[in-house]
């Protein structure tokens, strides 16, 4: 009979020893997602991300504005592209910055906003743990990464169309932000994924269909974008060109999106690289 | 008697194996039910993401420059003989390191260098835009670039000077692609 109930005793023992063990499993799991509040459905599930209260802190953050030139909406290319946004999301999530994000197909597809990256709060994780920390800032970036690859997929892409879809627009873009009220705006960067080889069928600056891969024609194209006011200079803002060496055409093509890239890079900022 | 005490014991302990198992059966199950609302309730969240139609823009047709990158040497004078390349050409924007696809074009100087006895004058310019300061040193920079690409190929480091002349020349606050450039001077005998 003794034997019995210690026999219970150790199944007893055993059973919670289990039931523990699996509570200790759900904790990676819970700590995943933030506690409190549950995700935002309105924010594309980012809120998870972002600061309680963000928009109405008194503290400044930088914004981080992408612009994507979506050419190519596979899945392969989205990848790329979120690949190489994905150093400023790390940077992101640990000193905490606003995002705002904005896609163009080309001409006559209009503009693609993302839910995630509206500009309105503060992408920030921050955790007692450092350990914690650090894998959280992973599982947020990557978590946001694919988020970006998600707008990409979801652009419908034009057979014809150029940067300036997105460029020109990059001035009311910052003000949207910047007239959020109760936020409080720092340095801005823009990010533009483009490969610069605008093919359209009106009156497009960098349209370069036809034109010849020299470095005095792209200097002319780019005089004649910011003559026009098709592009305006954003001042000592932060602009830095992505996708240009994604190109895979031919060697005129890639010259001469490369001497573009310096021509933009020389007048729509003074802090460009 | 013994044997019903065993007997008595090995029924005991199967049913305690069994009961076991039903346990940790049941504790499994919870706690991955538990896991699948979380996830559930956490997945529901995002957005609903629906792909557009696979689509690429077509490339613009593109021409090659019918212009060489790099000039022919001119003889000017005073006896010099100066060739001249776009820095467009021969670095990134910013950069004083020389791209790999420019050397093919930049080595049609060699024969010129290598046929001459005299001193090699590698003089880099820049533009007008941006800090003079910034310009002098990447101007020098570039030069010296050359240079040291210059002596890979077998050129006597001894016979050739660098410079920086900085936006010497150009318009200032004004992109100028004309003033970007590295000129490579053959020093004249006579």
């Amino acid at each position: 009979m003794r034997a019995r109930r210690s026999g219970h005793r150790r199944f007893g023992n055993r059973a919670t020893l289990l039931l523990a063990v699996g509570a200790l499993a759900l904790v990676p799991v819970l700590g995943a997602c933030r506690t409190g509040a549950a995700p935002d459905a309105a924010s594309g599930g980012c809120d998870v991300y972002q600061l309680d209260g963000g928009s109405t802190s008194d503290t400044t953050y930088p914004l981080l504005l992408i612009l994507l030139d979506v050419n190519d909406n596979s899945a392969a290319s989205a990848g790329r592209v979120a690949a190489a946004l994905r150093p400023y999301l790390d940077v992101a999530v640990q000193d905490g910055e606003y995002v705002r994000l904005v896609a163009s197909g080309g001409e006559d597809s209009g503009l693609t906003y993302s839910p995630c990256f509206t500009g309105q709060n503060v992408f920030k994780v921050d955790r007692a743990n450092k350990t914690r920390e650090r894998k959280d800032r992973v599982h947020a970036s990557s978590a946001l990464a694919t988020q970006v690859e998600h707008t990409v997929q979801s652009v419908h892409v034009n057979p014809t169309g150029s940067v300036t879809d997105v460029l020109a627009g990059v001035d009311h873009e910052i003000q949207a932000v910047r007239s959020t009220p109760g936020l409080h705006l720092g340095k801005v960067t823009v990010l533009v994924w483009s490969d610069l080889l605008g093919m359209t069928n009106g009156p497009d600056c960098l349209n370069v269909n036809g034109q010849q891969a020299s470095p005095a024609l792209a200097e002319g194209l780019v005089r004649r974008c910011f003559a026009t006011a098709q592009l305006t200079s954003l001042g000592s803002d932060t602009v830095r060109f992505l996708g240009v060496d994604a190109t895979t055409g031919t060697r005129p093509q890639q010259d001469l999106a490369r001497y573009l890239e310096g021509e933009l890079c020389r007048r729509i900022s003074t802090s460009c690289v | 008697m013994h044997q019903a005490i065993l007997s008595a014991t090995k029924i005991s302990a199967a049913r305690r194996g069994r009961a076991f198992l039903r346990a940790r059966s049941l504790a499994v199950t919870a706690g991955l039910g538990l896991v699948a609302i979380f996830a559930t309730a956490c997945a529901s969240s995002g957005p609903v993401f629906v792909p557009a139609p696979t689509a690429v823009r077509g490339l613009p047709s593109v021409a090659p420059n019918p212009l060489p990158p790099l000039s022919s040497f001119v003889t000017m004078s005073n006896g010099d003989r100066v060739a001249t390349v776009s820095s467009d050409f021969l670095f990134d924007l910013d950069s004083a390191t020389l791209r790999a696809d420019s050397r093919t074009s930049l080595s049609k100087v060699l024969p010129a260098i290598r046929n001459s006895a005299g001193r090699v004058s590698v003089i880099g310019f820049t533009d007008g835009l941006g800090s003079a300061a910034t310009n002098l040193r990447l101007s020098v920079a570039r030069a010296a670039s050359v240079k040291t690409w210059l002596v890979s190929q077998g050129i006597s480091a001894r016979r050739i000077v660098v410079s920086g002349e900085g936006e010497a020349g150009a318009k200032k606050n004004l992109a100028d692609a004309r003033s970007r450039r590295v000129e490579i001077v053959l020093k004249g005998t006579t």
